[in-house]
This record gives C-alpha cells, structure tokens and sequence, in this order.
C-alpha cells in the first residue's frame, strides 16, 4: 500500500516522457530545420581545417577585394584571402566561444540557483541581491572593461560574458526550484529523510531541466551575439584567426568598397543564433506542462 | 500599494552599494597591477609611481574606497586618464548623442512593435500575422550592428538617401539631426521592436479569448470597442517591460552602433576608453548605466503595480 500511494505522488516516469517529447518536437518543422542545420554547422566546426577549399589565413595582396570566382566562391577579403574558407573556420571559432560562455554561465548559475531556490532565507537573499547588482551593470560595457584589463583574447572575452551572464541561468532556476520544492513528492521524500542533497540531486534537478534547457540554447544565441559584438571591436578573438563577429568587423573598414563582405559573416550569425533560439522555442512547446519563463 | 513598491525600494539600497563596489574593483580587485598597466608600455618605474599616486592605490583599499565615494555624493566621478577632463563633463558632454539615438530607436520600437502587434492579434493566422511573425523571429535573432551595416549599404550607399556617418545637434535643424540619426536609430530599435511585437501579439490574443471580453462581446460592445478599450489595456504591460529592458540595454547596443556611425556619444566614449585604458571614465559611464537601470527597474515596478490590479492587491 506505501509503495503504492508513494508512486501516486512521483512524478511521471521519465522514459515515457521523453518518448512524448521526442514525438512532439520531431512534428514541429521549424524546429527541426533549425535543429538540422546545427547539426550540421556544429560538423562543418569540427572537420572545418578537412573543408576548406583554400589556407583561410593565406594572403595574396595581388588578388584582394575580389568577387566570387570559380576559385573563390564567395570572393576574397581586404587581404586577398579566400572568404568561404575563413567563414568556414570561422565556424569553429564562434561557436566553440558560444559554447564556453554558455558553459561559463550554467556552470555558476545552475548551482547557486539550485541552493538559492531550495534553501530559501538568508542565502536566497544574498545570492539575489548579487544577481541584481551584476544584471545593474551594462553587460558589454562591463565584458569590455574586464576583457581591456585581462588583456583581449578570445578566452577572456567568453569567461566575462558567462560570469556576466550567469545571472540569467541562476534567476531562472532558483524561480523553477521554488515551486518545484512545494511539489508533494519532494515533501514526502524529505518526510522519510532523504538528505537535501540528494533531493537536489534527484529530484529537483531532473525538473528543473526542461526550462533550463529552452533557456540555454536561447542564451547560447545571446552569448554569440556578445561575442559577434566583442569581436567585432576587436576585443575577442586575435587575427589572423577570426570568428564571423572578427570577419565582420574587417568588413566594416571596407564596406564602401566590397559591402558583400559583410553580408556572409553577418548572414552566418544571424541564421545560427535564429536555430538556437527555433530549437528553443520548439523544445518548450514539445515540454507537455507549461513552462514559466 | 506601498506595501508591494516598499521592500523593493529597500532592496535597491544594497544592490546599490554592491555596484559601486563592484565599480570601485574594476581597478583595485582584478589580477595585475593597475597602475602598471595604466603607464603604457616600458613604463618607468616613477610614472608607475606617480599614477599609483594619482589614483591613491598607495592607500588601504577601505579607504580608497570611502574617498571615492565621498566623492561620488558630490557628482565627482574622477578625472579622465587620458586627456585629464572631468569624468562628469564627459560623460554629460556626450549625452545629448546617445539620448537622441535611444529617443529615435524607443519610437521605431513602440510605433512598430506595438503596431505590428495588434494588427498581427486582430488578424490571427492573416497574411499580416505571417509576415510579422516571420520578421519578429529574424528580427530577435539578427545582431543589431549588422542591421546597422546593411542599412548604410541600401539608404546611404545604393539610395544615397540618408549619410552614413557623422551627427550634427538639433540645433542646426531637426532634418539634419534626424536624417543623421535615423539609421543607427532603427538599427537600435529593431531587437526591440521584434521581442515587443511577439508580446503584444500574445498578450492581445490571450485577452481576446477571456471570459470578460466574451461577456462585453455578449452584452453587444462592438467588437472593435472590444478591441481597442479592453484589449489594448492588457497589451500596455508589454510594453512597459519591453521599453524599460531595451532603455537597461541601450549602452550596450550602442557602443557598437556609435562605431559604425561614428557618432560621437557614450558609446564610442566607452570604447575609447577600453583601448586607451581610461579606468575612471569606464568606471563613471559603468556607474552612470547601472543608476540609471536601478531607478529603471523601480519605475517598472511602480507602473507595473499601477497597470496590474493582481500585483496591486496581493
């Protein structure tokens, strides 16, 4: 009979769940597009240095500024370098960075949101007040003077814009911990005295991930934008390696001259950050309960 | 009422301590020595010393720290590392440029996402519901600086209707200020517009399938009556949010926008202070967006309480 009423209060098993989600989210066509070409572009990042039809970081000062040609596809830069195979292995560069901020961001706000939104009391209060400091500062500005300080590399750019991010990721899981904490199941696991731990573990994290990971695929685009935004001053990524932010800030100098430059890295970011946020919505719409923002 | 706006208003006190601490750290708190990497290159071992001075890092950090923000009460925001001029001044003398790119850039996002949002709610599954929604999502997704660049390539390149660089104050007429300030404007304004779109459009048709707009719609309002007086009040919150975020991230949308337009404004005094490693203007425009955000989101609130008779009695 315990065993029974005990699993009348569980929540659902998470097999069958996944199964209803995968079915909803496989019939959502936009999601899937944009989960396709992920995919695919996160291939094209990794076997970037086996696809590229020229050395990206060649020079030919008697070839600069050209339109696309049978031998360059798409043209070649203000250094006569081929653009198609520095957009390729711009690839690498923008996402790997998408990749670390995000990462940065989870990493510090996944925990200290959990322990906020379970504990509740003084830890809550503090860890709120420093998020509300953190989201007060201008994020760019904030990521710009901390890059100028540490020095401008890619790495420095990517840990300020998680550390600044972070906030985001903590606010959003301590806000699906508090209601989760009320659910019956974790009342009674408590009641038989499972350490909070391993309710955390256990049980709030499992229902706690659904939001989270609508959230990171949209902070994901975020973090790109960043650091599209970062390098584009000149503050991410060093030459002669260049994410797409970097290739568009070259671009740039020259846009009176070859304005097509612009247009590839631009069109690169936009349509990865438009996936990011498609494969967001879509696997919010795919969760069966509704989910908070 | 009071009740609700009182907490947070106690609340704002400590994030706003935190923050000029935080602001305070940006030179005493991170790795390196500061006052080296303020000296340039191959720095004598005196200019070292003279600007440790300078800046008062040969003191105890609590007491730096209370000097400046002594300071701080009376408007002082510190002198520029570069060219010596008062942070306040700066900060003030380029204002008028960022307020005239968030003015035109907070108009483009009402008009149109306000606009494209009922017209989108009133039509739902229409041509102009498709469209719109097409445009907000690209729109959401697409970095600001490059809807900059592509707008210079068609009104100022290929049109030549609009200059591409440059800005001249509305003192000398209002079409060379706005023809100078619109592109970066709509370029500013554009993410906003998207997010605001998407609101109103939801909220607009969540309110249209109440109980209470049926009720009306049953006691024979017309339906445009319906539309305009209920409807659009409920779409008001949206907007609220949405202008006061965009207003919370117009200095970090602007700095890139100012580059590219070479407008004069906070922006490009942010970045060149970055290259030039002014610490105290960084510090004074970092400090200067975080006020201006806290008392953002107490306005917020406040018209939120206002407008949402949930927050108000609860």
């Amino acid at each position: 009979m315990t065993t029974r009423a005990i699993a009348a209060i569980l929540p659902p098993k998470r097999a069958a769940g996944r199964r209803r989600f995968l079915q909803r989210f496989v019939r959502q066509p936009l999601a899937m597009t944009g989960l396709v070409y992920l995919v695919l572009i996160a291939l094209v990042a990794a076997l970037a240095p086996l696809l590229v039809p020229h050395d990206p970081n060649v020079q030919d000062l008697r070839g600069v500024l050209q339109p696309p040609s049978a031998e360059h596809l798409l043209g070649t830069d203000e250094l006569g370098r081929d653009v198609l195979s520095r957009l390729i292995m711009g690839s690498r560069v923008s996402l790997l960075a998408a990749v670390q901020g995000t990462a940065v961001a989870i990493a510090i706000g996944l925990p200290l949101g959990l322990i906020a939104g379970y504990v509740r009391g003084r830890t809550d209060r503090v860890v709120m007040i420093l998020t509300d400091t953190i989201m007060a500062l201008p994020a760019l500005v904030l990521a710009m003077a901390i890059v100028a300080i540490w020095g401008p590399s890619l790495t420095n750019a990517m840990l300020a814009i998680g550390i600044i991010t972070a906030p985001r990721a903590l606010r959003l899981v301590r806000g699906s911990v508090l209601h989760i904490r009320e659910e019956t199941y974790i009342e009674a696991s408590r009641s038989i005295g499972t350490p909070d731990w391993k309710i955390i573990v256990k049980h709030v994290l499992p229902n706690a991930a659904a939001p989270l990971i609508v959230f990171t695929a949209v902070l994901a685009g975020t973090v790109m934008l960043m650091e599209a935004g970062l390098s584009f001053i000149g503050l991410g990524v060093q030459p002669p390696e260049a994410s797409w932010g970097a290739m568009l800030g070259t671009s740039f100098r020259y846009l009176s001259r070859a304005p097509i430059l612009a247009i590839y890295p631009g069109l690169a970011i936009a349509v990865t950050v438009l996936a990011l946020n498609l494969v967001g919505d879509g696997v919010r719409d795919s969760i069966g309960k509704q989910v908070q923002r | 009422m009071f009740s609700v706006l009182l907490p947070r208003l106690a609340r704002t006190v400590p994030v706003f301590l935190l923050v000029t601490v935080c602001v305070f750290g940006l030179t005493s708190l991170l790795p390196g020595d500061p006052a080296a990497a303020l000296a340039g290159e191959n720095p004598t071992p005196e200019q070292v010393e003279e600007i440790r001075r300078q800046l008062g890092l040969d003191r105890p950090l609590w007491e730096q720290y209370v000097v400046w923000m002594g300071k701080l009460f009376q408007g002082d925001l510190g002198v520029s590392l570069y060219n010596g001029q008062p942070v306040a001044q700066a900060i003030l003398g380029r204002l008028p440029v960022t307020l005239s790119l968030a003015l035109v850039a907070m108009i483009f996002t009402i008009v149109v996402g306000l606009l494209g949002g009922i017209l989108a709610a009133a039509r739902r599954g229409g041509p102009v519901d498709k469209v719109t929604t097409v445009l907000s999502t690209i729109g959401i997704a697409t970095p600001n600086f490059w809807i900059g660049l592509l707008l210079i390539i068609l009104f100022s390149f290929t049109l030549g209707w609009l200059p591409a660089v440059g800005y001249v104050p509305p003192t000398q007429g209002l079409w060379p200020w706005l023809s100078h300030i619109l592109l970066p404007g709509i370029a500013l304004g554009a993410a906003g517009a998207a997010e605001l779109l998407r609101q109103t459009r939801s909220s607009m048709i969540d309110t249209l399938g109440q109980d209470y707009i049926r009720t009306g719609r049953a006691q024979g309002l017309g339906s445009a009556a319906i539309f305009w007086r209920r409807a659009l009040r409920n779409a008001s919150l949206p907007l609220v949010t949405v202008a006061a975020f965009q207003l919370a991230m117009l200095l970090g949308g602007v700095v890139i926008i100012e580059k590219i337009f070479s407008l004069p404004g906070l922006g490009s005094l942010v970045i060149d202070s970055v290259f030039q490693k002014d610490l105290p203007v960084i510090q004074g425009v970092v400090l200067v967006n975080a006020l201006i955000v806290l008392v953002l989101n107490l306005i917020t609130d406040f018209v939120y309480t206002l407008l949402n008779p949930k927050v108000r009695s609860s």
